[in-house]
């Protein structure tokens, strides 16, 4: 019987390009790839379900299936992490000196249900007291290119609409915004800032120093914020069941090699000494695993800021989420 | 005008990965790429020139040039290195307990001419006063399967080289006692090679260095000389016909290691991120450690050419213009 046929978006980094460049296939499966910004991937996604295969904002597929919006099935293969809440800028004209400051502050958000911007609120409410309607945010997608406006989301009453001549960036440069999360300025068809914040002599990251409040809060909650999970269209699901495992261990697998190729791309640095080697061991040390048990938790917490965000009516059920042959992984 | 069709030896290292999967193209160039263990590369390329292009020995290269050996160029690309004297191993029992000691001892090598070798040998004598004169040596490879067999090599004057019996072999004869130590153990199977005991895990053998990891940094921190092991060659017709071919291979290897060096800073993105690798050493993970091209290696490469010669191995101290493409000295 011939393999089954299914377009698959998917974003470039060290777990996916195993799958991109065909070293790892999927048993069954014969997969056309298209490699895309996740901000285009999930407007296309959410508007028009282009794709049979697709990671997806987890904050955004936690929304749609609280709606009864039937069309995807997780799958527990999470591609990408960031600790968001150190993508804060602030002007330095603000007086936003620490984190408690940005309570009664204009701030930019380009999507105000992306997952980065769900951690972000989260870890502001959880770590430094800071609750979500304490700030009024200023959204940069316009209603057609947006995610929220691709699955009918109603924005609450804090969020402004930046309008179309304007962007996060530009409100930021003039005094406009105070603050903003989240920023992305690789120009696509969904966002439209381009100023580069890192070098605007007025613009600075609210952690002076971002590598140490990332470490804390690992440190401290043992929590890597996850950004992608991945989906499957239900259709397809149901006419071929076998597909959710088959894709879970392609990338279990193609995550393998990738923690294979760090320590080979290492081992100059190791050898010369310019990485001490006391670090090897934890070189070797796998950061990002598949599947639903190691990744429970952090899943946990951000389906608990969808509720207490107001995202999500309800806390929403990994069982809820994911396929059901999945859920045991 | 179609591309010129170029066969291509090479060993598999996040170096050459863009060039076998294609992600990185010489200009004007199809490869037909073969990925090829280096012992059995190097004798295939040595005995049959099989390949237009491959990696090559940098010691066996100078050995055949110094011969008047014209098929061949060098082109500038360094795939691998090691602080190959790091990895001398010796008997528990040898009564080997510093380079010195390996005065007088039976020492394995799988091939006297081998760039690995050379190094050691190289920092046996400069760093520690060791002499190829003073050790007894066994070389496993047979003149059928050796590089020496395919270049004609003899031994150097006052040089003691045994060679080992086909029933045995390094691994055989460190485990029954037969040897003392040995310079470099491989036991990868391919067409060359034969040992196949474990020797990093036998309980009768130990490491020289009991930490090899430091003698290589503190090596490298009195040097500088991160020694290079494989070079390039391409055959000497193709470059007559095709003088182009060196410089855009050349690019394509240097554009395949700026991709490794890119994605070491990917891969190790989460490492940082969370802090279990300090942030303190993100600029050192981005530092390039590898450079093609003959000005950043010239130091290297001059420092084995004059092992090469201080061992007996070229009559006289080659230079880098005798190596090298004419068009890639520059480099």
């Amino acid at each position: 019987m011939a393999n089954l046929r299914l377009n698959l978006a998917i974003t470039n980094n060290p777990r996916t390009r195993p799958i991109i460049d065909g070293r790892v296939t999927v048993d069954g499966v014969d997969l056309n790839k298209t490699v895309l910004g996740p901000a285009e991937m999930f407007w296309r996604q959410l508007n028009s379900a282009e794709f049979d295969v697709s990671e997806l904002s987890m904050s955004e597929l936690m929304i749609v299936r609280s709606r009864d919006d039937q069309r995807f099935v997780g799958l527990p293969i999470f591609t990408t992490r960031r600790f968001y809440h150190t993508g804060i800028y602030v002007r330095k004209d603000a007086k936003i000196d620490k984190p408690a400051d940005l309570k009664g502050k204009r701030i930019g958000v380009p999507e105000y249900i992306q997952t980065s911007a769900l951690w972000t609120r989260g870890v502001l409410e959880s770590e430094f007291g800071i609750a979500t309607q304490d700030m009024t945010y200023f959204m940069e997608r316009l209603p057609n290119r947006s995610h929220a406006g691709a699955i009918g989301f109603t924005l609450p009453s804090w969020v402004n609409r930046i309008p179309p001549d304007k962007s996060i960036g530009s409100m930021l440069v003039s005094g406009e915004l105070d603050a903003c999360m989240s920023y992305n300025r690789h120009s696509d068809v969904i966002d439209r800032s381009t100023v580069d914040l890192d070098k605007h002599p007025d613009i600075r990251p609210l952690f002076a120093d971002n590598a140490a409040e990332c470490a804390r809060y690992y440190k401290k909650t043992g929590i890597y914020p996850i950004n992608h999970g991945m989906a499957v269209k239900r259709e397809i699901f149901e006419k071929n069941p076998w597909v959710a495992i088959n894709i879970l261990k392609a990338f279990q697998q193609a995550n393998a090699i990738a923690e294979r190729e760090r320590q080979e791309q290492m081992h100059y640095h190791f050898e010369t000494g310019l990485v001490p080697a006391e670090y090897q061991t934890t070189v070797a040390k796998p950061l990002i695993t598949h599947g639903l048990r190691a990744n429970r938790e952090v899943l946990e917490t951000a389906a608990r800021y969808s509720n207490q965000q107001g995202l999500t009516p309800r806390v929403m059920k990994m069982e809820e989420l994911f396929a059901p042959n999945a859920l045991g992984s | 005008m179609a591309n010129l069709q170029l066969s291509l030896a090479i060993t598999n290292n996040p170096r050459t990965w863009p060039i076998i999967d294609g992600r990185a193209k010489a200009d004007g160039i199809d490869f037909t790429t073969s990925v090829v263990d280096p012992s059995e590369m190097f004798w295939r390329q040595l005995h049959y020139a099989e390949f237009d292009v491959s990696e090559m020995s940098m010691s066996s290269l100078m050995m055949i040039t110094a011969q008047g050996d014209k098929r061949f160029y060098a082109l500038p690309v360094f795939t691998t290195r090691y602080f190959f004297h790091t990895k001398i191993l010796a008997r528990k029992d040898a009564k080997i307990d510093s380079p010195a000691d390996l005065k007088g001892k039976r020492v394995g090598v799988p091939e006297y001419q081998q760039t690995a070798a050379l190094w050691i040998r190289g920092a046996l004598e400069n760093e520690f006063g060791v002499s190829p004169r003073d050790i007894t040596h066994f070389m496993e490879r047979p003149p059928s399967r050796s590089h020496a067999g395919a270049v004609g090599f003899k031994a150097p004057s006052g040089v003691a080289i045994n060679q080992i019996p086909p029933e045995k072999s390094i691994g055989s004869m460190m485990v029954s006692g037969e040897l003392d130590a040995c310079m470099f153990y491989i036991r990868n199977q391919n067409l060359v090679d034969r040992s196949t005991e474990d020797l990093y895990n036998h309980p009768a053998i130990k490491s020289l260095f009991p930490d090899s990891l430091a003698e290589g940094i503190r090596y490298y921190r009195k040097t500088g000389i991160y020694p290079i092991n494989h070079g390039m060659v391409i055959k000497r017709d193709v470059v007559e016909k095709n003088p182009w071919a060196v410089i855009n291979i050349l690019k394509a290897f240097q554009e395949a290691n700026d991709i490794a060096e890119r994605e070491r800073v990917e891969h190790m993105h989460y490492h940082l991120e969370t802090g279990l690798v300090p942030s303190e050493y993100r600029a050192a993970v981005a530092k390039p450690i590898i450079t093609h091209g003959l000005k950043a290696n010239r130091e290297t490469l001059e420092a084995a050419a004059k092992y090469s010669n201080q061992q007996g191995l070229t009559p006289r101290v080659v230079a880098m213009e005798e190596l090298f493409a004419p068009n890639a000295l520059g480099s």
